[in-house]
């Protein structure tokens, strides 16, 4: 049985006047307990949207998320998210930050110190427990996020193009980082980027989402072992043959936006 | 102090200034400038003194009949033997009373109307209809609504300027919560009490510290006012009777003790506010 299946989801939002705009249109997609997946897609194609249904925080207009073959609807609590933006609290320190999920759920204060403590360690952030958000990196903000989003042990971690805004060295960085934080605890994975140099490096498989309406048109099984080399022949070919089927779409989304 | 350079990852450099040790050397020398300015604060402060005494008809008012009346109302009292002690007890007695009840009312109404959208095109309407009101036109209004006690018509004077800054940031401090804050909430399971406590609360905590400091400060005010007209005892009272008494260096004392009250709470509330928003970059005052 799949970790997460995605049946049909259509979602539409209000476009001009009473116009609806059909963003996704019947996504379908299933995750394996453990896999590394990647998602990507022309801007705007729906990504967030996808995530957000994923993680039950918008409804969607039909269609199902099953994580366990067990139906989840809005507001439930499965899926570990790491959103697009910086979002770590800033009124509390990097462990407060960590320990948020397990205090919310209601974990003895010993379990989640115990907890929080395996996390900054994991992380590699030992020493900067006591710091605010605004005194640490942007690299060390997204690390505390995902250790953030990992200590509650979600059933799937979502990322949404969560190392867009950093400067190149800091990106390969954290990818390592975080194929090791996955390989250290054994989570499952759906990581959107727009970034294919990216997807190619870290992903058991990537799927790529059309321009809007959105349906995935294409899916990748990256056969590379790891740990991969950005610039071998392996990782441009699957990159070449992706960015093919990206340029397309991409410029299906430009004519859309009027760019 | 430890300098911030270990970032293994590289990343935005340093976020924090720490002081290095030539900073804190600097630190041991007498800092001239600030000397300076405040000589110069001084001074401009005496001028002003003098002129006020030149055009005033008290004209040889000197500031030792200040002090001298000063620790006269300390010691002897007023004419009717109430010592500047009980004057600003009892007004502090009135303005924590007035304060409380505004924070308590404001506070949560604020939360209430910043976080529901139904709650806020009620409330809104009526708030904007009151507040062109200065609370000081409210003292008689409030005079004859609690006639029987006072003490509820001077309550009631500090609650109205109190209030409105109060409930107005607040409302301002909930509304400017970030969605994502909420939204990381939610998928960790939060409830809508958790919610408000965890997240909006913290977050809007800057902009109700700011409430606090305007609205005691327009409390503190409207009570002085209020106890002018309603008489009883208290600092605004017994500023009213010196002047009536013609006693100039009474009426300043009065002034004095009033303004350093306000500047006391001030402070109050500025350290609190460094202390409980140590997370922000920079506390705005």
């Amino acid at each position: 049985m799949a970790k997460l299946s995605v049946h049909n989801i259509v979602k539409s939002y209000p476009g001009e006047g009473t116009t609806t705009v059909r963003v996704l249109d019947g996504v379908s997609l299933e995750i394996e307990e453990g896999e590394f997946v990647s998602l990507v897609g022309p801007s705007g194609a729906g990504k967030t949207t996808l995530l957000k249904i994923i993680a039950g925080l918008l409804p969607p207009d039909s269609g199902e998320v099953l994580i366990d073959g067990e139906v989840v609807g809005l507001g439930h609590s499965r899926v570990g998210y790491i959103f697009q933006q910086e979002s770590l609290f800033p009124w509390l320190t990097v462990r407060g930050n960590i320990a948020f999920g397990l205090e919310i759920r209601g974990v003895p204060r010993d379990g989640v110190q115990r907890r929080t403590d395996e996390m900054i360690a994991l992380i590699g952030m030992r020493g900067l427990e006591d710091h605010y958000p605004h005194e640490i990196s942007g690299g060390q903000a997204r690390k505390t996020e995902m250790a953030r989003s990992l200590v509650t042990r979600p059933d799937i971690l979502v990322a949404d193009e969560a190392l867009s805004n950093l400067d190149a060295q800091t990106r390969n960085y954290l990818q390592d980082e975080i194929l090791r934080i996955w390989k250290d605890t054994g989570a499952t994975v759906l990581f959107v980027t727009h970034n294919v140099d990216e997807a190619v490096y870290t992903s058991d498989r990537i799927m790529v989402l059309s321009n809007i309406p959105a349906r995935i048109i294409a899916e990748f099984g990256v056969d590379i072992p790891r740990p991969r080399t950005r610039t071998s022949p392996e990782c441009l070919e699957y990159r070449s043959k992706i960015l093919d089927i990206l340029r397309v779409e991409q410029e299906k989304a430009m004519q859309r936006i009027g760019a | 102090m430890q300098q911030r350079t270990d970032m293994s990852d590289g990343t935005e450099g340093q976020r924090t200034v720490a002081k290095t040790d030539e900073d804190w050397q600097a630190q041991r020398h007498i800092p001239w400038p600030s000397v300076f300015k405040g000589l110069t604060a001084l001074a401009l402060l005496l001028v002003l003194w003098t002129v006020i005494v030149y055009v005033s008809s008290d004209g040889d008012l000197t500031l030792v009949d200040v002090a001298d009346s000063f620790i006269r109302l300390v010691v002897v009292g007023d004419s009717e033997g109430h010592t500047l002690i009980e004057h600003t007890l009892l007004s502090m007695y009135r303005v924590v009373l007035g304060f409380t009840v505004a924070i308590v009312t404001a506070v949560p109404l604020g939360i209430a109307v910043g976080r529901y959208r139904v709650l806020d095109s009620i409330a809104t309407p009526v708030v904007e209809a009151m507040r062109p009101i200065p609370p000081i036109a409210w003292i008689p209004l409030a005079i004859l609504m609690f006639s029987p006690v006072l003490l509820y018509s001077q309550v009631f004077i500090i609650w109205v300027g109190a209030f409105f800054p109060l409930l107005i940031n607040t409302t301002a401090g909930v509304r400017r919560t970030e969605p994502v804050h909420i939204d990381v909430a939610k998928t960790f399971g939060a409830n809508e009490l958790q919610i408000l406590r965890r997240v909006v609360i913290p977050s809007a905590a800057p902009e109700i510290f700011a409430g606090l400091r305007v609205g005691f400060g327009i409390g503190w005010m409207c009570l002085v006012a209020a106890e002018m007209v309603g008489s009883g005892l208290g600092l605004g009272y017994l500023v009213l009777i010196m002047q009536q008494a013609g006693r100039t260096g009474g009426v300043i004392s009065g002034m004095l003790v009033i303004g350093l009250i306000g500047f006391f709470m001030n402070a109050v509330f500025t350290r609190c506010e460094k202390r409980l928003l140590r997370w922000r970059q920079e506390v705005a005052v």
